[in-house]
């Protein structure tokens, strides 16, 4: 167990209080208080869940994103997703339906286990890829054909990943193994 | 309210309707468990979010847009952990991925 900080506190506070105002509509005193209590008593059964670390590497607040990056990284990742996702429309409606499965599994060296969810969650996001798992730095995913897997075997999204994070510029990815075949798996 | 605003809707939602179309022919085509989820949780993900943009766009900047907005964060964001759950249950479960490659050789022999 360890304590929040006030800065993550408030900046709860803040969201869920837009997220009330956004869903009320109304800006007069009685709506806002209402709002205020819902609010704190939300945090107040949610205060145990945040304070538990599920990973030694959590992180209690977004303190370490880059957040110029974070903006960057929101219109990359659509760009991505609209063109793997024509990718797989193409694919589905062909006659022939030329999939080529695949099961890749490769290590990510990644600072935190937040960087490890966002990789995670945007492998999962690209139509074609699917994260089947994660244990500790072993990602295994499934990819659809060639073209969904190249993004990540070539270091192009976990590298995208990285710089969110921190500013160096290192391989992150290793080990890459892709199978075709039952018997290996 | 413009004709452009009109246009753009309609377009947007009759192209998020057909995504959602193709995404459940790709049900019905595509061989296993594994690659029905690439169909069924990407080609409606995107055919949503384009329905849902379109109404965004008809609506112009209002209270009703920006809860529109929301329901699609909520998308992006519960829907790759629903299929990495389901994913993650059929291999922890030991369902073998097919592999098309496989199939081939099958066909050689």
């Amino acid at each position: 167990m360890n304590k929040l900080s006030l800065f993550s506190l408030s900046m709860s506070f803040i969201s869920l209080m837009i997220f009330w105002i956004v869903l009320s509509g109304f800006l007069d005193v009685i709506h806002i208080s209402f709002g205020v209590i819902s609010v704190a008593s939300v945090m107040y059964v949610n205060y145990k869940l945040k304070t538990h670390r599920f990973f030694k590497d959590d992180m209690d607040d977004l303190s370490e994103l880059r957040f110029g990056w974070a903006v960057y990284y929101f219109f990359w990742m659509a760009g991505q997703i609209i063109l793997a996702g024509f990718h797989v429309l193409n694919i589905i409606i062909r006659v022939k339906m030329p999939i080529k499965t695949a099961i890749i599994t490769f290590k990510a060296d990644l600072p935190s286990a937040h960087a490890k969810m966002i990789l995670g969650n945007s492998i999962t996001l690209t139509p074609g890829t699917l994260t089947l798992d994660i244990q500790g730095d072993q990602f295994t995913v499934h990819a659809l054909d060639e073209f969904s897997y190249k993004g990540i075997i070539s270091d192009d999204m976990p590298k995208q990943v990285l710089r969110l994070f921190s500013s160096e510029d290192r391989q992150v990815v290793s080990d890459v193994k892709v199978t075709f075949k039952k018997s290996i798996v | 309210m413009s004709e452009l605003q009109i246009i753009l809707s309609v377009f947007l939602i009759v192209s998020g309707i057909l995504l959602m179309l193709v995404g459940s022919i790709g049900i019905l085509r595509l061989p296993d468990f594994f690659s029905r989820t690439h169909a069924v949780s990407k080609s409606d993900t995107l055919g949503i979010i384009c329905v849902i943009f379109g109404l965004i766009i008809y609506e112009g900047f209002t209270q009703s847009s920006l809860k529109l907005f929301l329901i699609i964060l909520f998308i992006v964001l519960s829907n790759p952990v629903g299929s990495h759950a389901l994913g993650r249950a059929a291999l922890k479960k030991g369902l073998t991925p097919f592999f098309s490659s496989d199939e081939k050789e099958e066909d050689k022999l």
